[in-house]
């Protein structure tokens, strides 16, 4: 960049030289040979005239041309240029124009030669002790290599480049071992970092290490599953559960003393705290300026909770859906079943409201169910493994696999159970949480204690698909009996909406009292123009129309690379054949024979390939693998 | 190649290979060429450090005018004293599969004896003097010759050669020695040789 200045600063001299060699046969080379050095460096040629033979035509060279030259600039005023000599100290970093001219490689030039940083020369001449200063030097080089995210990438031609960088920097060859060792390190701890962040990272990759994918994709769901309900555990805590606890007075009459039983039951002491619908007033929770309507509330992060759980999931399953679908029946027998479960137990309660305050009842019997699974499955369970497992180490019996879809289905029950009774009981999150962190634990023992890899292989990526149907079904599911409820069951005299015929009134109700003048009010009339609709219909059918026109090129891409998959195992396997050949000693036997050293007439005396009807190209590429006696070593070594 | 296997490990192999210009195979026959100079030394330690007079016995180097410079340029600790690797990296620099870029820039710091990052004339002065030998030319003689370089050369006129004047002028001359070459029926050996061919050119009118 530099250089473009001061050379562009210069046009006197440009033109002078010019006009000495105006016309004149002998001196063309002199502007060619500026053309070239500024073609080199990307000069725009403002001054200079282009000669269209000046460039390229060395050979016409002879030797007057050095006359030429000294006869072209003597008597030149020497002009001296202050910013060229600013440039002094660092030639030797500069960037040089490669390969390519593209912003990225000249970045990557800049990191490999250490910058255009002038001091760097010097601190490679070592003044102190010269161990030290070599690291010095290493470290600032790496450092400036890491900048450079174009070389610091996790892909093959990032790595490429970063072998080439080191190899073509003019230091010394330790100085580019300490770099290189550097940067494994460097891109070592930067790979650990990342998966810090990952919960339970190390746990999923042991047991994927020792039970195969498939038992991995099963933990790698329930933690995806605790991580949502955790999620909606704090956002439910925050907006729902806080405010009510603190700023409004318990609002319940019935006041019974706490017996240890009703953690079981979930009743009594329980039945009138901020664990259920009952609890939650219909006021608005005042302190001071602050106004904080506890119904709107509850309603709109219910809803949201919901919707929110909906969009993501129904995303993931998008992700994960494959072409192939393969039927789970015990899948889908266990869904069945805990759905027939909480179907009956929510039609009960909404056909038999004599109970005053039904929700808060509904919200009883999900706690009772969440909690007994909780017992059975997460504390019972374990325990008959135990013994079975003792049992079978007595009599050397095989003890058992690890059942992904019972375990699997038994998380979905538990999420269905879950999203039913949440909406009665924002308090369910929190236990859902701890209770999936508990199940977490005990089914990491389980399966490395007592468990036995599976001989059957399990497809991950359709088992995970697979799950998040079901997660995505069961949502669906509980999202329609909600709306039924809030829309066709009058509410009772207790819980949030105790004001209102119909929950749904909130939202009705709510939009007849904002002003006309509110500014909700013109986004809702603004957003139901027919224009405003027209535009996302729009809008809409472009990206269904950019989906389907990517999915069909990725389509045709995947079809390719598996036709390239063939042709390379096809390459393989001529060139596994005629390695047979050379170790057996035919190879050679051959050659002699036939006298010829052309290897066409060899690769043809291979039985196998003679037949096949592999286009051309392909045969002369295998061919040419196998004469280069680096590839010949290569496939020896793997 | 089994004795050679045993000093080195197949990762440092692998290291080499991926730092230098070199397989690993050449890696190993560089290493032997280096046990050959100091062969008690270097079998007690791969990586020794032998002293320039020793390096100098390197049958390519002892008939380099350039070879003193081309140690301290190439050693780590700048005197002149190679380790092993230090070694490796000249050879690999100074093989033919190095690409001219790399060559043009040692070869710069070969020829920048005052270390300015910039060919000066006393810089070319020590250039032409390793080239044609003490009291061959006669002061003017080689002012001449110098004032000559530095018109073909220097382009932006400051009286010295900076890298990128340096490279662009080599690949002039490489160029201009292949239709040199084609006249004179001759294989153009692309090699080192070819950045001190440049230099040479200018002492033809003189003999």
């Amino acid at each position: 960049m530099d250089r473009k200045v001061s050379v562009n600063n210069r046009p006197s001299l440009w033109t002078l030289t010019f006009e000495h060699s105006d016309g004149s046969k002998e001196s063309l080379p002199t502007v060619g040979l500026r053309n070239v050095f500024n073609e080199r460096n990307n000069i725009p040629m403002d001054n200079v005239p282009s000669e269209e033979n000046g460039a390229d035509d060395y050979d016409n060279l002879d030797d007057n041309y050095f006359d030429a030259v000294a006869f072209s600039e003597n008597g030149n005023p020497r002009q001296t240029n202050a910013i060229t000599h600013s440039n002094r100290v660092h030639s030797i970093h500069r960037n040089r124009v490669f390969k390519t001219q593209s912003n990225n490689i000249v970045q990557s030039i800049e990191a490999r030669t250490g910058g255009t940083n002038g001091k760097m020369l010097d601190t490679s001449r070592p003044t102190g002790s010269m161990a030290e200063s070599i690291e010095n030097h290493a470290n600032l080089i790496v450092a400036k290599m890491e900048q450079d995210s174009d070389l610091m990438e996790d892909s093959p031609t990032a790595e490429e480049l970063r072998r080439e960088a080191l190899r073509d920097m003019p230091q010394c060859l330790t100085l580019k071992k300490m770099c290189k060792s550097k940067i494994i390190e460097f891109k070592l701890s930067m790979k650990n970092l990342a998966y810090s962040f990952e919960l339970w990272y190390g746990t999923v990759k042991q047991i994927e290490g020792n039970f195969g994918s498939g038992v991995a994709s099963f933990f790698k769901f329930l933690r995806w599953i605790f991580v949502m309900n955790l999620i909606i555990a704090i956002i439910s805590f925050c907006f729902i559960v806080l405010p009510q606890v603190t700023f409004e007075a318990r609002n319940a009459t019935l006041i019974e003393g706490f017996d240890w039983r009703d953690i079981f039951s979930g009743e009594g002491y329980l039945t009138n705290t901020f664990f259920y619908y009952g609890f939650y007033s219909n006021d608005s929770v005042s302190q001071s300026a602050l106004n904080y309507s506890m119904s709107d509330a509850y309603f709109f992060t219910m809803v949201f909770l919901y919707l929110s759980c909906f969009a993501v999931l129904s995303i993931r399953y998008e992700d994960y859906k494959s072409p192939k679908t393969m039927l789970y029946f015990s899948l889908i027998r266990t869904f069945i079943l805990g759905f027939v479960i909480i179907g009956v137990l929510v039609t009960f309660w909404l056909k038999n409201p004599d109970n005053e305050c039904w929700e808060t009842s509904l919200g009883q019997e999900i706690y009772r169910l969440i909690l007994f699974d909780f017992i059975f499955s997460g504390i019972f369970l374990p325990i008959i493994n135990l013994v079975y497992y003792r049992f079978c180490r007595l009599f050397n019996k095989d003890h058992l696999h690890f059942d992904i879809a019972h375990y699997s289905m038994q998380i979905i029950y538990n999420q269905t159970l879950f999203w039913v009774g949440f909406f009665f009981s924002p308090f369910l999150a929190i236990l859902v949480v701890i209770k999936l962190l508990l199940i977490w634990y005990v089914r990491k023992l389980v399966v490395l204690k007592f468990c036995k890899p599976s001989s059957k292989s399990w497809r991950a990526a359709q088992t995970t698909a697979w799950f998040l149907m079901m997660a995505f079904l069961s949502l669906l599911l509980v999202m329609g009996l909600l709306g039924y409820i809030m829309t066709y069951i009058p509410t009772t005299s207790c819980g949030p909406f105790r004001g209102y015929d119909y929950m749904y009134e909130i939202v009705t109700l709510g939009m007849f009292n904002l002003r006309k003048g509110n500014s909700v009010w013109k986004i809702l009339l603004f957003i139901t123009k027919p224009g405003f609709i027209a535009l996302v219909l729009i809008a809409l059918c472009v990206r269904v129309y950019y989906l389907r026109a990517k999915a069909h090129a990725q389509r045709g891409i995947v079809a390719m690379y598996r036709e390239m998959l063939m042709w390379e195992s096809r390459d393989k396997e001529f060139l596994l054949q005629n390695i047979s050949l050379v170790t057996k000693g035919q190879w050679q036997y051959k050659l002699q024979e036939g006298r010829e050293l052309d290897p066409i007439s060899s690769s043809q005396s291979v039985p196998a390939y003679r037949g096949s009807e592999g286009d051309v190209l392909h045969k002369d590429s295998s061919r040419q693998l196998f004469m280069t006696p680096s590839s010949c070593k290569y496939i020896l070594l793997n | 190649m089994g004795q050679g296997k045993s000093q080195f490990s197949e990762d440092e192999l692998q290291d080499y290979q991926d730092l230098t210009y070199f397989t690993k195979k050449e890696v190993l026959y560089a290493h032997q060429k280096f046990k050959s100079l100091a062969p008690e030394k270097v079998g007690h330690n791969k990586n020794a450090k032998l002293p320039m007079s020793k390096i100098l016995q390197y049958p390519e180097l002892s008939v380099n005018p350039f070879g003193q410079r081309i140690c301290k340029i190439f050693s780590s600790s700048q005197d002149g004293d190679c380790t092993f690797e230090d070694f490796l990296d000249m050879m690999s620099v100074f093989s033919q599969t190095a690409p001219k870029s790399v060559k043009a820039e040692h070869a710069f710091r070969i020829f920048d004896f005052d270390g300015d990052d910039m060919l000066g004339v006393s810089d070319l002065k020590q250039v032409i003097l390793k080239l044609t030998g003490e009291n061959k030319l006669n002061e003017s003689e080689m002012s001449w010759l110098i004032q000559n370089i530095l018109e073909e050369a220097d382009l932006d006129d400051d009286g010295a050669l900076s890298f990128a004047e340096f490279e662009h002028v080599i690949d002039r001359s490489s160029d201009f020695l292949r239709a040199k070459a084609k006249s004179l029926k001759l294989v153009a050996k692309a090699s080192f040789d070819q950045i001190l061919f440049f230099m040479f050119h200018f002492l033809y009118p003189l003999s």
